[in-house]
């Protein structure tokens, strides 16, 4: 079309750690998607890590603002049952119906958990050199 | 009421309605803001096609420099979820729409414009 696509990747930082701290979890049953993402959702363009998940980064910084998986219950679910354990106690509490959105203890500790189980998935992805640019790992503290 | 009511290339009705509007596609992804024109343009003539790899009556629309700066630069992505009724016929219902930086990986390719 003679353009071409800016292959842009997220970038994993410092800010990235606080910034999926302050994160909520929303599932969305009637998509089968869950959604990390900030209170308040904010414009950003999405990268897919292998089929997995969607990385949500603001075009302009890079800096990591939210996650996006896709089948969740369906497939992620399935792929990866340490993280259904999990999911099977937060669900409750994390599941929206239009714009409700539960906010409490059980969620938060869900997201943690699955920020962990995250750190691991992109620790795999890093060593497959999926991202350039990349400085450091992350860490979520407990 | 439906935000986007048009047509996919193959001449198939597809809508969506506000609830999947508001409440899904805007409410999870801001960027898209304003762009119910931009959609309904690619629905009508995408850049490619292709099949969803879980889902066999999803089909997912890539179509690039499409999106308001600063996404002007990235793909549109949408995905279409296609219901076969005896009585109305094939609709396609819009599930999301967001930029994307690449293609999901697994997807399978249907079809690609010429251009």
């Amino acid at each position: 079309m003679g353009k071409l696509i800016v292959e842009d990747h997220p970038r994993f930082d410092e800010k990235t750690i606080e910034n999926l701290k302050s994160t909520i979890a929303s599932y969305n049953s009637d998509e089968d998607t869950l959604f990390i993402r900030p209170e308040i959702p904010r414009p950003a363009v999405s990268y897919d890590l292998n089929g997995e998940l969607w990385i949500r980064f603001d075009p302009a910084t890079k800096e990591i603002i939210g996650l996006e998986i896709e089948n969740f219950e369906s497939v992620f679910l399935k792929k990866h049952p340490e993280a259904a354990k999990v999911w099977k106690t937060a669900k409750p509490h994390c599941t929206h119906k239009k714009t409700q959105i539960a906010d409490d203890e059980i969620c938060t500790s869900f997201l943690r958990i699955l920020l962990s189980f995250f750190n691991e998935l992109f620790q795999k992805n890093l060593q497959q050199a999926d991202f350039r640019s990349v400085k450091l790992i992350l860490t979520i503290k407990s | 009421m439906n935000i986007i009511d048009c047509f996919d290339k193959d001449g198939i009705k597809v809508v969506c309605d506000e609830g999947t509007w508001y409440n899904h596609i805007l409410a999870e992804h801001p960027e898209m803001t304003g762009c119910e024109e931009i959609i309904k343009a690619t629905i009508n003539n995408p850049y490619e096609i292709y099949q969803d790899r879980i889902a066999i009556n999803k089909k997912v629309i890539y179509k690039p420099f499409v999106l308001p700066k600063p996404f002007h630069t990235y793909y549109l992505r949408i995905v279409i979820e296609y219901d076969k009724s005896k009585f109305r016929g094939t609709k396609g219902y819009v599930r999301t729409a967001f930029a994307c930086v690449n293609k999901k990986k697994g997807d399978i390719l249907l079809w690609e414009s010429s251009l």
